[in-house]
């Protein structure tokens, strides 16, 4: 009988492995949004000035189906749409401009992996998700691969290697970091609201909260306002009620909450539930699905940084194309994608070797200068491979559940 | 601080319990009968969530229907779980880690099964109440805590009448001690415990609901069976009681030190607390199946 059940398991291993082998790759194609095949014209001679030939590859590491899926999936629209555009243009000195996402799941691991295969296929610049989580460990891999890493991490680790103070040299952050919003909502908060004293709630196992928590409670108590308590929770916790409770307490005029869609929105209601009356404070996560996720609490003092406006500038033009395709509202991550791809091909349009990840990268330090983007113009700091001069929006909800713009502001950064 | 601070976390400590009580008992229930951890529990929670969401969302029906769409499937889920996972298992007289193996293997199963069908995006349940909170003066209650604490009580009360007062029960106890003998008695033992699943997987589908409503939806939500596992050790693997009893220990100790010391360091607190609960006293505050754990 045992000799059985170890030939059975024995078997089962077997088919395991040969079904891993034979299987499809995931992900592996360039992966559509609803509407998308409308958006990308089929290549023609004349269109995609297939007249010089070839295809330039680049890669694209998105959440597709973890907690950040939505924003992902926007983003992913974006770099398309910016694919799209530029073969239709005439590519990229006549070759054809190629993109292959993959699925990182929110997962560091399979974010470094999806590098490693975009490296490995031959991508020679790479568009990345708006995850400090995911693009930390990037980093440190990108040094050895040389493959320029260009998104919206904003943690600044994600750009400048702690150790060392020195810049990781393929890594580009197109928005501005999280110490950078960070201080916008915290001058906001400041200057605006008028806040005397403020309590903060992040989750202590997410670099990004962190990133937004240290900053954000440096500058309001540089501008003398008092920090009645900083509450942290881990990456299962759900009930934060007795942190919040902690916090009331003290009765700050405000609580500054900068973590994840999923978790901010139980952070809210719960605040709410418990009471709470003042201003809740927020980073740039405030988007969809949060209304949904909040459902029954009514949207009330509540203040986020949103990074563009939609319906004016550049952007216009991709978010009417998005909610006609899609037919749903956009928000800004759809510009992080354009943005991203435009930078990569501003560089790749301007070098002598399409291939040389090394000039690519070389290029996109010292000569991200304002580049026309779906975000209006971008220049890169080369110092920090940060934008200069860029800021974002104050925004609120209005009774409807509109997100509604108050005012730009930059960062003193 | 003043009063109405500690006496709102004494509430928000209660709150919590309440839900840990929820999972709890469907996980002690399982162990009471077939002496193993059952930590399948969660991805019967999670499944009953979605089952939950689809009646309430999608179609628009209230609580009551939910909870009850949420415990049939559940059930039926719980029997599914038996046929997949522990059946043969208990045919072959298989030593009691297996269970434990393999009710871990199936939890992650069910998760991974509801990831490939609705990713990992969070969706949320519609609000039940008018009233979502209740005010007395400064402190705070919310509705649904309230609710998942009366459900908790009344559902223990209804468990302990089946399982004291009726042949069910009396069947159930008699596998529970020995279930060669129960067969030998005229009892089915495999029929006994498939019940057993049923109303296990019925208490994980209001758990599910309730979880659901009270946080997000997504496939990881059962993942919160580890709670139900440590209230289950504190207050006596086997014991139902004890499970509740359990967990109200655990989430008011939970809030006590996030109070005092910060939520950092609390989990490795309670994990502490739990080995030495397992060093010092293993049959829990209730207990009475020490001997055969898994």
């Amino acid at each position: 009988m045992k000799k059985k059940l170890m030939a059975l398991l024995a078997v089962a291993v077997m088919l395991v492995f040969v079904l891993a082998a034979c299987a499809p790759k995931t992900d592996n194609t360039p992966t559509q949004t609803p509407g998308e095949a409308e958006a990308t014209p089929a290549p023609s001679d004349e269109a995609s000035g297939d007249a010089d030939g070839g295809e330039i590859l680049i890669g694209s590491i998105q959440d597709l189906s973890g907690a950040m899926a939505v924003a992902g999936k926007m983003t992913t629209w974006g770099v398309e749409r910016a694919v799209a555009d530029i073969n239709a243009a005439g590519g990229i000195n006549g070759k054809t401009l190629k993109v292959v996402t993959y699925d990182c799941k929110l997962d560091p691991n399979e974010g470094v992996n999806a590098y490693n295969r975009l490296v490995d296929e031959g991508a020679v610049a790479i568009v990345g998700p708006a995850l400090s989580n995911i693009g930390i460990p990037i980093a440190a891999v990108s040094e050895e691969k040389k493959v320029p890493f260009v998104g919206q991490f904003m943690d600044e680790r994600a750009t400048i290697n702690e150790q060392t103070g020195e810049v990781w040299n393929y890594m580009f952050l197109a928005e501005p970091s999280c110490l950078q919003q960070a201080q916008i909502m915290a001058n906001y908060s400041v200057t605006e609201l008028g806040i005397e004293s403020v309590g903060i709630l992040y989750d202590s196992s997410n670099a990004y909260a962190a990133s937004h928590a240290g900053p954000f409670q440096d500058y309001v108590e540089s501008k003398g306002v008092e920090v009645v308590g900083v509450e942290t929770f881990g990456a299962d916790a759900k009930d934060y009620k007795a942190q919040i409770s902690k916090l009331m307490a003290k009765n700050p005029d405000g609580i500054f909450i900068p973590n994840y869609v999923n978790t901010n929105a139980l952070a809210y209601v719960q605040a709410r539930q418990l009471g709470y009356e003042g201003y809740i404070i927020g980073n740039n996560t405030y988007t969809p699905p949060f209304t949904t996720l909040v459902e029954g609490t009514p949207i009330e003092d509540l203040v986020f940084l949103f990074n563009l406006d939609m319906d004016s500038g550049n952007t216009k033009e991709i978010t009417e194309a998005y909610r006609e395709e899609v037919g749903e509202e956009p928000a800004f991550n759809i510009a992080f994608g354009y943005d991203d791809v435009m930078i990569i091909a501003n560089a790749l349009k301007n070098v002598s070797d399409v291939t040389d990840t090394v000039e690519i990268a070389d290029y996109i330090e010292n000569n991200t200068k304002d580049v026309e983007t779906a975000s209006g113009t971008i220049t890169l700091n080369p110092e920090t491979h940060r934008p200069i001069g860029m800021g974002a929006y104050v925004a609120d909800y209005d009774a409807e559940g509109n997100i509604n713009l108050i005012g730009y502001y930059l960062p003193e950064d | 601080m003043g009063m109405t601070f500690f006496v709102q976390q004494l509430i928000n400590g209660i709150s919590k319990g309440a839900v840990y009580a929820l999972i709890a008992v469907g996980f002690a229930l399982i162990f009471s009968v077939l002496k193993f951890s059952n930590f399948a529990h969660g991805g019967m929670i999670s499944i009953s969530a979605f089952i939950g969401y689809y009646f309430a969302k999608t179609l628009g029906l209230g609580l009551v229907f939910s909870l009850v769409a949420a415990a049939i499937g559940g059930g039926i889920i719980g029997i599914i779980l038996d046929t997949i996972g522990f059946y043969n298992l208990r045919k072959r007289k298989s030593p009691r880690i297996f269970y434990f193996v393999s009710s871990i293997t199936c939890g992650i199963l069910f998760m991974n099964i509801l990831t490939i069908l609705f990713g990992t995006t969070y969706y949320s349940m519609p609000p039940f109440f008018e009233n979502p909170v209740i005010k007395l003066g400064a402190l705070r209650v919310v509705t649904l805590d309230a609710v998942i604490l009366g459900t908790c009580v009344a559902l223990l009360v209804v468990l302990m009448i089946i399982i004291q007062k009726t042949k069910l029960g009396l069947a159930i106890r008699t596998v529970a001690i020995d279930d060669t003998t129960a067969t030998l008695m005229g009892i089915n033992a495999n029929t006994i415990v498939r019940v057993t699943f049923f109303l296990a997987g019925s208490l994980a589908g209001v758990a599910g609901v309730f979880l659901a409503s009270n946080y997000t939806i997504d496939p990881f939500l059962g993942n919160m069976v580890v709670k139900g596992f440590i209230a289950s050790v504190i207050g006596g693997l086997g014991s139902l009681p004890g499970a509740i009893i359990g967990a109200f220990l655990l989430s008011l100790v939970e809030v006590a030190l996030t109070v005092i010391t910060g939520d950092v360091i609390a989990p490795a607190i309670i994990f502490v607390l739990t080995l030495t609960f397992l060093l010092i006293r293993p049959k829990g505050i209730a207990g009475k199946f020490m001997q055969e754990k898994a």
